[in-house]
């Protein structure tokens, strides 16, 4: 019997069957599995409003995906390891249902592995030919207090990417600074001849903003031709502003260290 | 001359302020990694900042809260902010459900900007969220 009372075996944390190494980012795999067409890896990491982390847990839930495997950060600062049942797991979590592929992170990402872990995501995406990466994530907007419903943009890198993004009928982000693992990827996605789109929603900065995740996620519907009902998130937002306070508050250090407070949606020269 | 003069004491008392808040929230900080979350006591919500060319507004981030008892006063160079929290948390067991009731407080002090007015402040709450317009002083 183990300490938690549960017969050896039994709803373990998986034991990797496949793991590759990126540039000292580990991606662990639980199972073999095949991701059906069109395939979508979705990236849903805390940041600003944790609109990102919120939305893709919503869409893991809402699919009823399952955990296939992990991405390990092993020399991130401040040492840590998340526990779950008693044994050590991957920070950041990996979920597939049918053609979409959840990247789902339970702590904010290190500075000193923004780089590493956008790019170990944009070589995977390659190696595993999926059609689109997703980044869901918050653009803090000062006027977001008086907004009932927040407004969503998008930004792409790829033609096939800009063609999907042109029919979503909702405002690009047209000009400004994006800071953080999502601008990595949006700026590097070209070199790895990988389509990529970022949906953002304007959000509180730091305040977990679950309606702006809905916001996001009516974004991704579209997007996807995926049906994500967000009553039940709406219904609960207060509950999981209150869940996610924690978190909210280690990513606001990290944002803070990354220079986030920088992140507008403005012209950046003016003429 | 008195205009440069009235700018500068401006100038000096904001980065004064903006010292003060930035050591406030090195203690704070320390300070929170000594008693969150796994003690209890008083909750201190999340809460944003903004800054418009008449007025400040302040989110505090109070999900949950009984909007019945919330509190906002001003103290010295401070709003101090309280509210009670209500939780009820369903069980479901095999038989049946039953509820757990939590009761916390959210407490929160907010260092002021020196041009705040502070005493023609006004507030609501809307989706669990207080809502603070605080005007400028005039002439600062």
């Amino acid at each position: 019997m183990s300490i938690s009372g549960e017969e050896p075996g039994e709803d373990l944390v998986p034991v990797p069957k496949r793991e590759e190494v990126y540039d000292g980012v580990v991606i662990y795999e639980y199972e073999d599995f095949v991701v059906q067409e069109p395939s979508y890896i979705v990236v849903g990491l805390p940041d600003t409003g944790l609109v990102g982390a919120i939305s893709v847990t919503h869409i893991a839930s809402e699919l009823g995906a399952i955990e296939v495997g992990g991405i390990d950060l092993p020399a991130m600062m401040p040492p840590m390891t998340l526990i779950r049942k008693g044994e050590p797991i991957p920070p950041i979590r990996l979920f597939l249902k049918d053609n979409v592929l959840l990247v789902l992170s339970e702590a904010p990402v290190p500075i000193n592995y923004v780089y590493k872990l956008s790019k170990a995501i944009m070589e995977y995406s390659v190696k595993r030919r999926f059609k689109l990466l997703v980044s869901l994530t918050g653009i803090a907007s000062p006027s977001r207090y008086r907004d009932e419903k927040p407004r969503a943009y998008w930004a792409a890198s790829g033609r096939e990417a800009l063609e999907k993004a042109l029919s979503l009928g909702i405002e690009s982000f047209d000009e400004g600074i994006l800071i953080g693992p999502y601008a990595v990827i949006l700026k590097e996605a070209s070199k790895y001849r990988l389509n990529t789109i970022v949906l953002l929603a304007e959000s509180f900065m730091d305040i977990p903003d679950p309606e702006a995740a809905a916001t996001v996620l009516k974004v991704f519907s579209d997007l996807t031709g995926l049906k994500i009902d967000t009553t039940k998130l709406l219904e609960e937002a207060e509950l999981i502003r209150l869940r996610m306070r924690e978190l909210m508050k280690q990513t606001t250090r990290t944002m803070s260290q990354m220079g986030k407070e920088l992140e507008v949606k403005h012209p950046v020269i003016y003429t | 001359m008195d205009e440069e003069i009235r700018r500068l004491i401006n100038l000096m008392y904001r980065r004064l302020w903006e010292l003060r808040k930035e050591l406030e929230d090195v203690y704070e900080y320390s300070f929170s990694r000594i008693t969150s979350p796994y003690t209890r006591g008083p909750i201190e919500p999340l809460h944003s900042i903004y800054e418009f060319p008449d007025e400040y507004v302040i989110i505090v981030d109070i999900p949950v809260a009984d909007s019945s008892s919330i509190t906002v006063q001003v103290s010295g160079d401070y709003l101090e902010i309280k509210a009670r929290m209500i939780v009820r948390e369903a069980i479901e067991s095999m038989l049946h459900a039953e509820y757990r009731r939590e009761e916390a407080l959210y407490v929160k002090r907010i260092l002021l900007p020196p041009d705040a007015d502070a005493f023609s402040m006004r507030y609501r709450v809307s989706g669990g969220r207080l809502i603070i317009n605080i005007p400028k002083k005039a002439g600062l």
